[in-house]
């Protein structure tokens, strides 16, 4: 039976819809702080250099500038010039070398915008060129030059930093046996082996980074979009040699992050700024400089799988992954990559080798999808040429494969709880007509399919809410999840208001200001809904106890008979308001009910091969129908089916959004978008070539599904979802594209040149034979 | 050159008249100046249309135009459109992004929308493929489109009738 619910289950809009459409809602850079110094960024023009001399005085004598700060400049303000948060290899500004073309090496700070940028133009630096590490291949090589000494751990320290090895430019690395991977392979019938590779991409928030600290007296508030703000603070107060009370970090909306506002420098960066001055400072980065800050792991792919009696019996996987100049979350990613990588499927024998290096390239980090997406693009690619070498139906190799609900995934985690049979069946039959096919305008459609799953939220993440209910019954929710985008703080307000038996609209939510909302480990890894959710609904469900309890005893009504509805407690014949309760239960408690609520994994540390054991798992199915005109190489993407497994949908309008929202993004990491690097020269910083889908790129039906079995272990049964579109769109397009051309793109994205030059080798293939 | 000229024009219905810094943009008059920052600046390069205001009417980018520019011209934006005091009534633009979750993290929705009014005032009833073209000079990246579009076809309905 389905339990019924007034508030969650249904589709509503957004709580914050009002403000948005009005232009009412406040993003950081609309804030107006009198008398803030704007700070602009002197950056490396060269990508591996050392520095010879800063020569600031140009600069610090331009009209209007207040100062102008080197590394030199803020060691009386900072216990260390370094910043990371698994690895504490970052200076905020360069020392004596810089690893990456955009590397901040100075701040100029000024009165104006303009004063400070014209004056950054001012400040001569000189460089000598050193010998630029341009890909993970050349960091490997037994001659690469050392990017880095060792360093210490940062906040995300552990597990983590372990395979962090500066020796060999490793940044992080992941490394696991099951079975006998050599001998299966030696002895299978038939092998498969492909290389898959993935460009360096650009989350492309809208917002640029920015941050805006203000000091006040021993205390520095930040303001600034993160999705981060409590492990922030205790960067910036290990930073500073403060207390974490003496740090407070605001974040009001959000505008996009992906994963990019997360260990972003622009934050300690304004904070140390804002101390060495004693001044409100603002550090607003141009998109040139949004694109200089972080972005997505490229990676070279590698599957090898044996095949026997139409079984596969044994994969080895190697990961390389390009991890800039910095480690950033480099060693998180490629420990996650490389556990997912064998992919969801029933395979007894696996080696992984995952690797990620250091280049003279801007640092990756986070992203949507964070080390799922590169490896089981990999995978999905990979099981098509099996199939295709084996000439079996790509979709019956998967379901000869697939892991179901229940299935260990890895031993010792937790077996999977999301049913990607079902997820598969439900895309095949919603995508229909499976045969390539020649459209009448002679372009050639094809059909693809891609499964993935991503264990999420793993390892200890707590989170606390708070909950007050007013006199009049209304209620507002203290609660440090960040909302920048997914809709976050409707998910809160909804579970708050079912619990409280309220409207919505009577519920407001606080969000994440360090000072006043209690701990919450991170809004990432789809978590906000299962922890933060989690934790509301308990705060509430105290709340509302003790209101209970307070009718029970003064009514002498057993507390079971009572409830909680639209601000009174009501029973068989008694009605008793918040006000009422709350003003006669005596002197001492004050004049509101609080209610706290707490969510922490009791089981941090597993015996997994990765270590950690997963709070949930995102798992997804996509499938694509493709047109592809073979005179000019343009895809078109026709059909895209989604399907995820949500445990339970609170908004169905949110839950859809969110995973068309992937879809559409991957797309353009299918099709278009690559950050050009040449020998570590970032040569397209901008949307202007850079390019992400426009509204006219989007795929004609576009349809999102999801199972629901209300087993999730967040509020209602629910579990998260805003990773679990995007990693499997674009490998189900690329597997469309290959079975509309009869011929495999090894690489991303497949642009219409690259799409073109296939089809030429595929009909020449095809002539030859 | 003058470094300040002379400017009148109307902005969001409102008589504007001020002398303006020549170099001045017309998103940091009405961001900065006027406190309107419901355009917000992105891009900077005439691009991701998140700075769009309506000039007589037709969706520009605020960021690439001089203040100086709008001399004699009406300016509306997003602040102007419809009685944004809370409860005050929205325009059905407003009122259908919000229904379809046209919007996530709102920094391109002013622009959006803005987008969308001039449109219908142009053509009251666009098919799909007009306004998939229309859309062409604003980035969402957290929607896909999708319900932005569905949004303007159902406003399209809902102002003929």
């Amino acid at each position: 039976m389905t339990a019924s619910y007034r508030e969650v289950g249904g589709s509503a809009p957004r709580i914050d819809a009002r403000d948005k459409v009005t232009g009412a809602a406040g993003f950081t850079a609309d804030m107006h702080v009198p008398g803030a110094l704007h700070a602009v960024i002197v950056r490396s023009a060269l990508p591996h250099a050392r520095i010879d001399r800063i020569d600031v005085a140009d600069a610090r004598a331009w009209l209007g500038v207040h100062s102008v700060l080197t590394a030199a400049e803020l060691e009386p303000f900072v216990t260390a010039n370094r910043f990371g948060p698994a690895i504490k290899d970052m200076p905020l500004l360069a020392e004596d070398v810089v690893r990456y073309e955009g590397e901040p090496i100075a701040l100029v700070l000024g009165e104006s915008p303009a004063a400070a940028r014209d004056a950054a133009a001012a400040v001569n630096v000189s460089l000598t060129a050193l010998q630029v590490v341009a890909t993970p291949e050349e960091g490997l090589a037994p001659d690469a030059p050392l990017l880095h000494a060792a360093a210490e751990s940062g906040e995300f320290a552990g597990s983590w930093s372990s395979g962090h090895d500066p020796s060999r430019n490793l940044a992080g690395q992941y490394h696991d046996r099951r079975g006998d991977p050599d001998a299966a392979l030696a002895a299978a019938e038939l092998v498969v082996s492909g290389e898959y590779r993935l460009p360096p991409l650009q989350h492309y928030a809208l917002e640029n980074h920015i941050a805006v600290a203000i000091p006040s007296g021993r205390r520095l508030v930040v303001h600034t979009p993160n999705q981060y703000p409590f492990l922030m603070v205790q960067a910036l107060a290990n930073l500073l040699g403060r207390a974490e009370s003496d740090v407070r970090v605001i974040v009001p909306y959000v505008g996009g992050s992906f994963g990019s506002k997360e260990y972003v420098n622009v934050v300690p960066l304004a904070a140390v700024a804002a101390v060495a001055t004693g001044r409100a400072v603002r550090l607003e980065l141009t998109v040139e400089e949004s694109f200089r800050s972080s972005g997505r792991h490229a990676a070279v792919v590698r599957y090898t799988s044996g095949i026997t009696g139409g079984r596969i019996v044994a994969r080895r996987v190697e990961l390389l992954f390009d991890t800039g100049a910095y480690a950033d979350q480099g060693p998180r990613v490629i420990r996650q990559a490389g556990y997912r990588s064998p992919g969801p499927y029933a395979i007894p024998n696996i080696q992984v080798d995952a690797f990620a290096v250091y280049t003279n390239k801007v640092p990756a980090g986070a992203y949507r999808g964070f080390g799922a997406s590169q490896p089981i693009h990999g995978c999905e690619c990979h099981m098509d040429d099996i199939a295709a070498a084996l000439d079996v139906d790509p979709v019956e190799l998967r379901r000869q494969h697939l892991l179901g609900l229940g299935d260990d995934f890895s031993p010792g985690d937790l077996p999977l709880d999301c049913d990607l049979p079902a997820a598969l069946d439900i895309a095949i039959t919603r995508l229909g007509d499976r045969r390539p096919a020649r459209a009448a305008d002679g372009r050639l459609i094809g059909t693809g399919v891609a499964v993935g799953a991503k264990n999420t939220a793993s390892g200890r993440l707590p989170s606390t809410a708070i909950a007050r209910i007013h006199q009049d019954g209304s209620a507002t929710i203290l609660a440090a999840g960040v909302e920048m985008g997914q809709g976050g703080h409707t998910m809160l307000a909804r579970v708050v208001a079912e619990t409280l038996g309220l409207g919505t609209d009577r519920v407001r939510v606080v969000g994440p200001d360090t000072a006043i909302t209690p701990f919450d480990q991170r809004t990432s890894s789809s978590r906000m809904t299962v922890h933060l959710g989690l934790a509301a609904q308990r705060a509430a469900e105290d709340a509302r106890r003790q209101l209970l309890d307070l009718a029970a005893a003064r009514t002498g009504i057993d507390v079971m008979q009572l409830e909680l509805r639209d601000g009174a407690v009501v029973g068989a014949d008694v009605r008793l308001s918040c006000k009422e309760l709350i003003t006669a239960r005596g002197s001492g408690l004050g004049g509101e009910v609080v209610g706290v609520g707490h969510v922490d994994q009791a089981e941090p540390e597993a015996a997994t091969a990765f270590g950690l054991r997963a709070g949930y798992w995102e798992g997804s199915v996509g499938a694509a129908r493709v047109a592809v005109d073979p005179e000019t190489g343009a895809v078109e993407v026709l059909d895209f089916i989604t399907v995820g497994d949500a445990g339970r949908v609170l908004n169905p309008l949110a839950a859809h959004g969110q995973e068309r929202g992937g879809v559409v993004m991957a797309l353009g990491h299918a099709l278009s978008e690559k950050l050009e690097f040449v020998e570590g020269y970032l040569r397209n910083p901008s949307p202007v070539d850079y390019r992400v889908p426009l509204a006219h790129d989007i795929p004609t039906r576009l349809e999102s599904h999801f199972l629901e079995r209300g087993d999730g272990p967040g509020p209602f049964g629910s579990k998260g979802l805003g990773e679990s579109s995007i990693i499997t769109t674009a490998p189900a397009i690329a597997n469309a594209i290959t079975a509309a051309i009869g011929v495999r793109l090894h690489e991303l994205p497949m642009r219409p040149w690259d799409v073109w030059q296939a089809c030429r080798q595929a009909a020449s293939v095809r002539h030859s034979s | 050159m003058p470094e300040e000229l002379p400017l009148t024009a109307t902005i969001n219905g409102d008589p504007f008249q001020q002398t303006v810094p020549v170099h001045e943009t017309l998103l940091e008059l009405l961001r900065e100046r006027l406190d309107l920052t419901g355009a917000k600046a992105s891009c900077t390069l005439e691009l991701c249309g998140t700075c769009t205001v309506l000039l007589d009417g037709q969706p520009v980018s605020a960021c690439t135009l001089l203040a100086a520019e709008i001399d004699g011209r009406e300016v509306l934006t997003i602040e102007g459109l419809a009685d944004a005091r809370a409860g005050g009534e929205l325009h059905p633009i407003q009122r259908a992004f919000a229904q379809h979750g046209a919007l996530q993290c709102g920094f391109c929705t002013p622009g959006f929308v803005l987008t969308a009014v001039a449109l219908l005032r142009r053509d009251p009833d666009p098919d799909d493929e007009t306004i998939r073209r229309e859309l062409h000079g604003n980035i969402c990246r957290c929607t896909g489109y999708e319900p932005i579009i569905a949004a303007i076809r159902e406003a399209s309905d809902e102002l003929k009738r």
